[in-house]
């Protein structure tokens, strides 16, 4: 039996009591809190849906609370007697798709062919709960990297600085710095795949 | 194609330095080889895990700015208001304002 209560409800969440069920059922009644840790559950999984589907990870953040915002406008829609975490993800692959109706991807190479036939393949390899152990994987394994090599991935991303702008930074051949960060990934991919098989 | 050709190209094309031939030559590869192709899906997806990882923001300034957002989408008619709609933490702050 579920807290009558939305304090009591989000209480008992708290104590990691709360179904999901009960937490729609209170957001239906309008109950913002109990929606709220629905979000605090499953933001985790659609921002990395919309990460590794959008070469833009700002782009990707903000789409994510759109995601929350829409399911917020349509929770009372949902059928309760589904798993929540589906009808999410659903949401956040239509709002994908019309996003990138709407704007124009960046396109690997620029060459929308490629661009296309490589995000078809992404589309259809990953799958949840997949996305999300990556995502952790990829967490732990960075842990792993230190001194220069970690150094340079925070500044490639963390600060974002462009590949052609670090080889100038650190007075390295572009070639040679772009080879550096293939082996930096490659290394990291087998990191992740590791981990995911153990 | 040599190996080190696929290489190089996976790692312009992930540095955004692909010429225009370059990615036509990518893409007649990754048609003919799906091997290519998973390789190129492979480092995309950990290029665009390690965007995320490092813009990730704090779990709880997400949430929050989200609740920001579906005040303001309710506010602005955007989505509808649900009946019963409770905002505890307006209510919160406009008692704080009136003390």
């Amino acid at each position: 039996m579920w807290p009558k209560d939305s304090e009591d409800l989000i209480g008992a969440e708290r104590a990691g009591a709360a179904s999901d069920d009960a937490l729609v059922d209170a957001a239906k009644r309008g109950d913002l809190s109990a929606f709220s840790e629905l979000v605090v559950r499953y933001q985790r999984s659609i921002r990395t849906c919309l990460a590794v589907r959008l070469s833009n990870p700002h782009e990707a953040e903000d789409l994510a609370q759109e995601v929350f915002v829409t399911a917020f406008g349509q929770i009372a829609r949902f059928d309760g007697d589904r798993p929540f975490g589906p009808w999410l993800r659903g949401i956040a692959l239509n709002l994908l798709r019309n996003h990138q109706r709407k704007f124009r991807p960046e396109y690997i190479g620029g060459h929308e062919e490629l661009g296309r036939l490589l995000e078809a393949r992404i589309g259809a390899t990953l799958q949840e709960p997949r996305e999300s152990a990556m995502c952790d994987a990829l967490v732990e394994c960075l842990e792993r990297i230190d001194g220069p090599s970690r150094a340079l991935l925070q500044r490639r991303y963390g600060d974002e600085v462009s590949v052609r702008a670090l080889a100038e930074e650190l007075h390295r051949g572009y070639s040679a710095l772009t080879m550096q960060l293939h082996r930096l990934r490659t290394l990291l991919a087998e990191c992740v795949e590791s981990k995911i098989a153990s | 194609m040599t190996v080190d050709e696929r290489l190089r190209l996976i790692a312009e094309a992930l540095a955004g330095s692909l010429s225009v031939q370059d990615a036509s030559d990518l893409h007649a590869c990754c048609e003919r080889q799906p091997a290519l192709l998973d390789d190129l899906v492979r480092h995309t997806v950990i290029e665009r895990l390690l965007q995320h990882s490092h813009c990730d923001t704090d779990p709880t300034a997400f949430v929050r700015e989200t609740e920001a957002r579906i005040r303001a989408a309710i506010a602005s008619g955007e989505i509808p208001r649900p009946p019963g709609f409770v905002d505890r933490s307006r209510d919160l702050q406009l008692t704080l304002e009136t003390r």
